[in-house]
């Protein structure tokens, strides 16, 4: 009995709560939209790797995959893998040094060493990790001037077969 | 101290906890939503829902241990959500997921997940247990109880 009793107060508060939140989410100037798709983050222009000795420093940008290659071919690129050193070691993109994000203090040596007007892509493993946009972000703030993060990372690139081990 | 003062402080610190956690959430549903999400363990259906109803689950059931009403559900309900947010915070730690934990005033960065969220959180599950429990025992077998 005191089982039901629990079951159902809670009940009525989840009902009440449903109630009040769709109302605020209704009339909130920041609501959230529901949905089941997540939503997608914006790629850069294909103009902003063009030309980008031109460019002026800005913030990280994102980029796909036909302009991670392009990029590749047509400029020297820093490509750093933001996961651990296991996950690095077990494949990664070709030419891409290892920066774990999550051991970013025992790594300061290599960063430094590390041109700050070069091209720099970060990646992790794919949409569903932060680790590349969070390092795109702090090498952003330490003083890089030109930096995108792969968003689809090594998920989308294995596509290309074009993996290291 | 009395054992009943005792009880009465405690349900007030807890709801006011979690009437104050509700509170900061409400203003900015789409920042909570984002910080549940970085929590990578929900689908986006979910997370949306969540990030709509869970701050008026905690300023329901927080009212409701202040005033000392419904004691029975609501300190299961907060039970239930301390529980969900160890196992969140835990998973995140597990992870290494350096994150907003989503507690206090999502989007700003207040909190990130850690040690010391997890050990608060067992904290609050401990003393929404004591109250449970105790409203368990002191409710008396009656019909008319609900």
């Amino acid at each position: 009995m005191y089982i039901s009793k629990t079951l159902l107060q809670s009940m009525l508060i989840l009902i009440i709560s449903a109630f009040l939140g769709f109302a605020n989410n209704y009339f909130s100037s920041q609501p959230v939209k529901i949905s089941t798709e997540r939503p997608g983050t914006p790629e850069a222009p294909d103009s902003t790797f063009h030309n980008s000795h031109s460019l002026n420093i800005s913030e990280p940008v994102i980029i796909n995959k036909n302009q991670l290659k392009n990029l590749i071919a047509t400029e020297d690129v820093i490509l750093v893998d933001a996961r651990s050193p296991e996950e690095y070691a077990a494949g990664y993109i070709s030419g891409a040094i290892n920066i774990p994000f999550d051991h970013l203090g025992d790594y300061m040596h290599e960063i430094d060493a590390l041109p700050k007007d070069q091209w720099l892509v970060t990646y992790c493993e794919g949409p569903r990790c932060d680790k590349a946009e969070r390092l795109a972000w702090t090498l952003y703030e330490i003083g890089f001037e030109r930096i995108a993060y792969y968003n689809a990372g090594l998920e989308d690139w294995q596509t290309t077969k074009d993996i290291e081990q | 101290m009395n054992r009943t003062l005792l009880i009465v402080i405690l349900r007030i610190f807890l709801g006011v906890v979690f009437i104050l956690a509700g509170a900061s959430k409400i203003g900015n549903p789409a920042a909570f939503a984002e910080d549940i999400d970085n929590y990578r363990m929900l689908p986006y259906a979910l997370v949306t829902f969540l990030a709509i109803v869970l701050p008026w689950i905690e300023i329901c059931a927080g009212i409701l241990l202040v005033f000392g009403k419904f004691l029975h559900g609501a300190a299961f309900t907060v039970l239930v959500l301390n529980m969900v947010f160890i196992i969140a915070i835990s998973s995140a730690l597990a992870r290494g997921l350096s994150i907003d934990c989503g507690c206090f005033s999502p989007g700003t960065g207040a909190a990130k997940v850690g040690v010391l969220r997890l050990i608060e959180d067992f904290i609050f599950l401990a003393i929404a247990v004591y109250i449970f429990r105790t409203a368990h025992h002191k409710a008396k077998p009656s019909k008319a109880d609900f």
